[in-house]
């Protein structure tokens, strides 16, 4: 298991060879991660390289005690990638051709979710969850949708989406411990 | 009933989500900074969705992205204090009405967002050109001067920047409104938090058009309760094409 803690100290007194094992080992997996929330993949690729000059910039900002190395390397990618998707790259998508859209990444959530090991506790505890919770936080987790999306997609109001995200996230955090 | 715990749980979920507003989520992140059990909250969080990262097939990197980062990185970054936000600040009066920007900081606070627009996001963004919105509003108030522009990129979506400090009493909010036609009357596009930029996703409607009015209400919390507007016009303006 390669030691992302030390890595991103190692960035953080400017080691570029640090950053660049970072990148070999993640790169592929964030265009993977990023594409499921921005679509196109030469977007999930700029979103990468974005997400890699952050990390570097912002590596001395990371202390252990912060978390998970990785898990703070994938949330500085998830907010690139939203960045650019509510800031509008995404709006011709979503104009000309929302409904394959929405099919799509209704698949690929589908998709992520059963791809999740039998075991794993975060399966367990989202299939715990009503059906209109745990599409909602994987919609939004997944592809990345706003409030106002998911609404949209399972035609309810945004309230009401609010309402299922925070109430889901709750009872996954009871549920997972 | 949520308890303060709950509330910070459920905030850095959100935040793990990304489903936060701009404001909420840089008042989170203003949090993180000083306070150990929001930096917890946060981690166990990510913690609790990482599994998912790990379900998304690794991809092919393309050649030559690493060579892309690396040039990027000797960039200088723009210090976030050099940069004044644009929002003008403005002490509290009781009075409703809208308060303007003093002429000076406004145009500092321009100059500094749209050197941040050009060097810190040069690279990502001109990719990005198709971005532009459609037609831009600069809503006036009643003095005709400048109290917010909106951009609209479709008809869903605008984007709202305050130029000057509304005053929002107690129990009241700021309501968007639009005319698409005579027929539909004037529909909510949504609700501000104060005079912060914010994006909103508002019902479908009709693609904008030149000349479409747009105007800002005050009214109370959780928006007009018939659905139109009910309260004082703060600031309204009619649409313009960008000349590209």
């Amino acid at each position: 298991m390669l030691d992302y803690s030390g890595l991103l100290i190692a960035c953080a007194n400017g080691d570029r060879t640090a950053l660049k094992r970072l990148y070999e080992e993640e790169a592929g997996r964030m265009i993977a991660v990023a594409q499921r929330i921005v679509r196109r993949r030469e977007l999930a690729e700029e979103v990468v390289q974005d997400a890699f000059v952050q990390i570097w910039r912002k590596a001395g900002t990371f202390t252990a005690e912060r978390g998970s190395a990785r898990g703070w390397i994938y949330t500085i990618l998830r907010n690139r990638a939203l960045n650019l998707i509510r800031d509008g790259a995404r709006e011709d998508l979503v104009d000309s051709d929302s409904l394959d859209r929405a099919r799509d990444q209704s698949a690929e959530v589908g998709d992520a979710f059963d791809r999740l090991a039998a075991d794993s506790a975060l399966r367990r505890c989202l299939e715990g969850l009503d059906r209109e919770k745990r599409e909602s936080i994987l919609l939004s987790y997944v592809a990345g949708y706003s409030h106002g999306e998911i609404a949209a997609v399972l035609r309810v109001p945004v309230g009401t989406a609010k309402s299922w995200v925070r109430r889901g996230l709750l009872a996954l955090r009871d549920c997972m411990g | 009933m949520m308890t303060e715990r709950d509330e910070l749980d459920a905030i850095a979920g959100e935040y793990v989500l990304g489903v936060l507003s701009d404001a909420e989520r840089d008042a989170f992140e203003d949090r993180l900074r000083r306070d150990d059990r929001a930096r917890a909250a946060l981690r166990n969080a990510e913690q609790r969705f990482s599994e998912l990262d790990l379900t998304a097939s690794a991809a092919r990197a393309p050649s030559g992205l690493w060579d892309r980062i690396n040039a990027r990185l000797d960039e200088k970054p723009v210090a976030r204090d050099n940069v004044v936000p644009l929002r003008p600040l403005g002490g509290a009066t009781p009075k409703m009405d809208v308060k303007r920007a003093a002429p000076g900081r406004f145009w500092q606070g321009f100059a500094a967002a749209a050197l941040v627009a050009l060097l810190g996001f040069g690279a990502l963004w001109t990719s990005l050109t198709s971005a532009q919105p459609e037609l831009i509003v600069v809503l006036l108030d009643a003095q005709s001067q400048p109290g917010a522009i909106v951009e609209a990129y479709n008809g869903q979506r605008v984007r709202v920047v305050p130029l000057a400090q509304f005053n929002v009493p107690e129990g009241k909010t700021l309501q968007v409104w639009t005319l698409p036609n005579r027929e539909m009357g004037p529909v909510s596009i949504g609700l501000l938090e104060g005079a912060r930029t914010k994006t909103l996703i508002g019902p479908s409607l009709p693609a904008p058009r030149p000349e479409q009015l747009y105007e800002i209400t005050l009214e109370q919390a959780g928006g007009s309760p018939t659905g139109r507007p009910t309260g004082p016009i703060l600031a309204k303006g009619f649409a313009r094409a960008p000349q590209i």
